[in-house]
């Protein structure tokens, strides 16, 4: 039974850490800015104009929060989730299940602070920030992928899988190659192109230009 | 249908058992508060955290702390992934006219998404595979689509839908999630003298098998959306999954739902028709690069 209730510690810690990967944020809160640089917007979207950017590791008061959306149904913190629970709980305890607060299942994508606009997914609490550094980041996945898997990609190994659920088809994966992915991931740092991803969207209708 | 209709209900359970209150409480203050605990009593049991665990392994805390992952974390799964990916199939140069081409697509959809920042720029790859029809996405905002795929769609909104359903899949963080999902149930497993098979075997299983159909639809319903949004015709995703479905010889790993145009038709009632003209001039845009 100890074994038990250890378990269900744990899982319950694992699944509802991080709904959607964003984490609920109030006005008030500090957040710490969490991706390596991410840019302030003069409105609640990304085709607003750019104010200016933020540096990995700054605090940030939030101001307001916008942008609100509701959990996915499949979401441990969805209402849908939460109110079966709830309603399977009253019941073994003999009472009127109680409403779920709406601030349990909803997030906000954008904060407002006093400079403009960030996205929420590039903001986190102080707690997981003590963990966004690329030794720990690194190590927590390197965990995830450990060693008593049935089957896992070590570095070596190669295998045949569908990559996250492809549209069709299936995708190979092989020996890793980070020497590859590394090459593209430094080309795309440099071709960024703000001003022709705007003529983009505008020739094609699309984003502002809609 | 291993995530919805086996994972949850175990962890919900488990849930349940850990504490009659949760889901009235603030939770995630409730779980950090119970974090804090449990490491303290693996740090120095002697120190008196108010819980019990006994003899319980520093394994089952950490994983459960490994799971957190945040921005930097995800971004070091997508490259782990993508490594893997690109360890098989060789990649167009990031300056071709069709990478530059697909990234701006997916750059549109991803500024209607609320996962609109990541760790690093988002990461798009046109693999060299014409054989396969495929198009895919790792946490992180990596996104892959085959060279297949492109010549299988007939214009810029069908990709736009094929980059939206992937795009929904990271948004709605399904892989991560799958990965949660087998750790719990594998946890409880061992707890009760099972096999420990935590890591990344649940994520490339779903890779394998695909997620479930809940989240396909999930995925499709939300890529519908996230396309609308971004100005796209939503009914050009009716198109794409038709045809998907009627290509023969095609392995297509079971576990959609069973009628997924449902999904697209929800969307196309709520939203404002897009004009025939623009629908036009992105299909001219798209059939001039992707030839």
């Amino acid at each position: 039974m100890k074994g038990l209730l250890t378990a269900g510690l744990v899982a319950a810690m694992i699944v509802p850490t991080a709904a959607m990967g964003i984490e609920r944020f109030e006005p008030g809160d500090d957040a710490y800015a969490a991706c390596k640089i991410v840019v302030l917007y003069e409105g609640a979207t990304t085709f607003s104009k750019p104010i200016k950017p933020i540096k990995f590791g700054k605090i940030l008061k939030v101001r307001a929060v916008e942008a609100i959306f509701e959990l996915p149904s499949t979401d441990f913190f969805s209402k849908k989730v939460m109110e079966q629970e709830e309603e399977e709980l009253a019941m073994e305890q003999d009472r009127e299940p109680e409403q779920i607060s709406p601030e349990l299942y909803t997030r906000a994508a954008w904060l407002k602070f006093d400079g403009g606009y960030g996205p929420a997914s590039c903001f986190v609490s102080e707690d997981l920030f003590k963990s966004q550094n690329p030794k720990e980041a690194q190590k927590r996945v390197e965990a995830l992928a450990a060693t008593k898997a049935k089957r896992n990609f070590s570095e070596g190994e190669s295998g045949d899988m569908t990559a996250m659920r492809g549209a069709a088809g299936k995708a190979k994966g092989g020996k890793a190659n980070y020497a590859a992915i590394d090459k593209i991931i430094s080309a795309v740092a440099t071709a960024s192109d703000l001003s022709g991803d705007k003529t983009f969207r505008r020739t094609g209708k699309l984003g502002e230009f809609k | 249908m291993r995530f919805a209709s086996h994972t949850l209900p175990v962890a919900a359970g488990l849930v349940l058992i850990c504490s009659a209150s949760f889901f009235n409480a603030q939770a995630q203050s409730f779980l950090g508060d119970m974090l804090k605990s449990i490491e303290k009593e693996v740090e120095n049991p002697s120190a008196g955290s108010g819980l019990n665990f006994g003899g319980a392994s520093n394994e089952l805390f950490e994983a459960a702390e490994n799971s957190r992952l945040g921005p930097m974390g995800r971004y070091f799964l997508g490259r782990k992934l993508s490594a893997h990916i690109l360890g098989n199939t060789p990649a167009l140069p990031v300056s071709h006219p069709i990478s530059r081409y697909v990234r701006r697509v997916v750059l549109t959809i991803l500024g209607s998404s609320n996962y609109a920042g990541s760790y690093s720029d988002p990461v798009v790859i046109v693999l060299k595979d014409s054989k396969n029809i495929n198009a895919f996405a790792a946490p992180g905002n990596f996104v892959f689509v085959t060279t297949g795929m492109l010549h299988f769609l007939k214009n810029e909104d069908e990709l736009a839908f094929v980059i939206a359903h992937e795009i929904a899949h990271i948004e709605l963080d399904h892989g991560l999630n799958a990965i949660k999902s087998k750790q719990g149930a594998d946890l409880f497993k061992n707890a009760v003298g099972n096999e420990l098979a935590v890591g990344l075997d649940g994520l490339f299983n779903f890779m394998e098998d695909g997620f479930s159909a809940e989240l396909e639809g999930e995925a499709d319903l939300r890529g519908a959306e996230l396309a609308a949004k971004s100005g796209y015709d939503p009914s050009a995703g009716k198109f794409v999954i038709k045809r998907l479905e009627n290509k023969q010889g095609r392995k297509h790993a079971t576990g959609y739902p069973e009628d997924r145009q449902a999904n697209i038709d929800l969307v196309i009632r709520s939203t404002k028709p897009v004009s025939v003209s623009a629908i036009k001039s992105r299909e001219i845009r798209y059939r001039g690069v992707v030839k």
